[in-house]
């Protein structure tokens, strides 16, 4: 939980211009404060937000102990049993292939760009795509929350939770991407964050994921991972 | 996470962005990870990297010519590190590069961004949009890219020093500082707001 002291407040409220979710409010004596419904705990006002050191982090208590998991990268946070917020996903696929020939990842990162996103958000969209057949990656720590994988459904306790962005991961078979983006369709018209979606497969499976995909969603640039890799035998 | 793909902006402006990174995979090749991820961010500044970062020993460094990223890919294939390599930006430049830097015909794997699907109508303006996207955490907020807009705009600082300014709360160190100012002194010429 992060909180303003404020008899260090100086009122200068710094802090807010560098809230990313806006929860930063100045109060009628003209100290900031922080709206702690939707403080997702990022982080920055207490790295870059206060000159005075008027702003102090504590440990939050489960479920809300989320919100710094998934929003603050710097956080080393292990509630879900699964160090850091995401897995290496494409970025080492030439080591581990995870991703085979055939196949294709699917990450929708929830609450990107600036928006933050709840997790009763998260479930709108995980249990579509639970729904057209995804498989939600083992690794991922947002997998390790669910309490149906089948179905993609979180504890009641987790939904009011906020959270700057999380990742949902799944791979799948190439020929079910376009049934799993159907329904991603669908949820876009409905939920009220912002999502941000990407797939990687790969490199001669390249063509014919990019036409299963919508060409005029797709943003021109790329991540190429090189192939320079090698997997090393450890004790 | 994908941190690094998701950055908005027109194609002539990613035309000189390149961001290279590099970490070893858990449990397979990260035992005496750490000499090689420091020999690559020596690689990444000899070839001119405008920002370099280590976050969780994942090294990443940002480049403004496909010619330093080729050069680095050349160095990294004759240092045999074994750490995965990744380059975000624009794929056909990419390509060419791992072609004639020798490191590979095709690449290993790619990965694609279908962009921002929901209710858009919570997003800042395009351009706004570009620079936070910058930071791959969303940890820049809209307010301090306005702030930033108005002050070059009244000739308080300039667009340089704005663009460090807002890149203090990117903790991985992939804000690309060029890119930024190019972009908060076209938001200043123009006088647009969110």
């Amino acid at each position: 939980m992060v909180q303003i002291s404020k008899s260090k407040c100086v009122c200068c409220h710094r802090c807010a211009l560098f809230c990313p979710v806006a929860a930063i409010r100045s109060g009628r004596d003209g100290a900031s404060w922080i709206d702690e419904a939707i403080c997702v705990e990022c982080g920055v006002c207490v790295r870059n937000g206060c000159l005075s050191g008027a702003i102090r982090r504590r440990r939050s208590p489960w479920p809300r102990s989320v919100r710094a998991l998934f929003s603050d990268p710097v956080t080393k946070h292990r509630s879900t049993g699964v160090p850091g917020r995401g897995t290496a996903e494409s970025k080492t696929n030439d080591v581990t292939n995870r991703i085979q020939p055939g196949q294709v990842g699917l990450n929708v990162e929830l609450g990107r760009p600036g928006v933050g996103t709840s997790f009763h958000q998260v479930q709108q969209v995980t249990r579509r795509m639970a729904k057209a057949g995804a498989g939600f990656e083992e690794q991922n720590p947002l997998t390790h929350l669910m309490s149906d994988r089948r179905r993609g459904v979180f504890p009641r306790e987790l939904w009011p939770e906020r959270v700057l962005s999380v990742v949902v991961e799944a791979s799948l078979p190439l020929e079910e991407l376009a049934g799993v983006l159907k329904e991603l369709r669908a949820v876009e018209r409905k939920i009220g964050t912002v999502f941000s979606v990407s797939v990687y497969c790969r490199w001669a499976d390249r063509r014919r994921m990019l036409a299963l995909v919508d060409r005029r969603r797709l943003l021109p640039q790329a991540k190429v991972n090189v192939g320079l890799g090698r997997a090393r035998r450890q004790r | 996470m994908s941190h690094t793909l998701h950055r908005e902006g027109r194609r002539r402006d990613l035309r000189g962005e390149f961001i290279v990174m590099s970490m070893a995979a858990k449990g397979i090749n990260d035992a005496g990870a750490g000499p090689k991820l420091r020999r690559f961010l020596r690689i990444a500044r000899k070839h001119g990297a405008v920002s370099v970062s280590d976050v969780k020993s994942v090294m990443h460094a940002v480049f403004t010519d496909i010619g330093a990223v080729e050069s680095v890919l050349r160095d990294l294939r004759r240092a045999r590190l074994g750490l995965s390599v990744t380059v975000t930006g624009l794929v056909a430049p990419i390509h060419r590069a791992c072609c004639r830097s020798e490191v590979a015909e095709e690449p290993h794997t790619v990965a694609h961004s279908l962009g921002v699907w929901g209710n858009r109508r919570r997003l800042p303006s395009e351009t706004v949009l570009s620079v936070m996207t910058m930071c791959g955490h969303s940890l820049v907020s809209v307010p301090l890219v306005e702030q930033a807009v108005a002050s070059v705009r009244a000739g308080v600082c300039s667009p340089r020093a704005a663009a460090v300014k807002l890149a203090e709360p990117c903790v991985c160190g992939i804000f690309n500082v060029d890119r930024a100012a190019r972009l908060i002194a076209r938001l200043a010429r123009s006088g647009k707001r969110r």
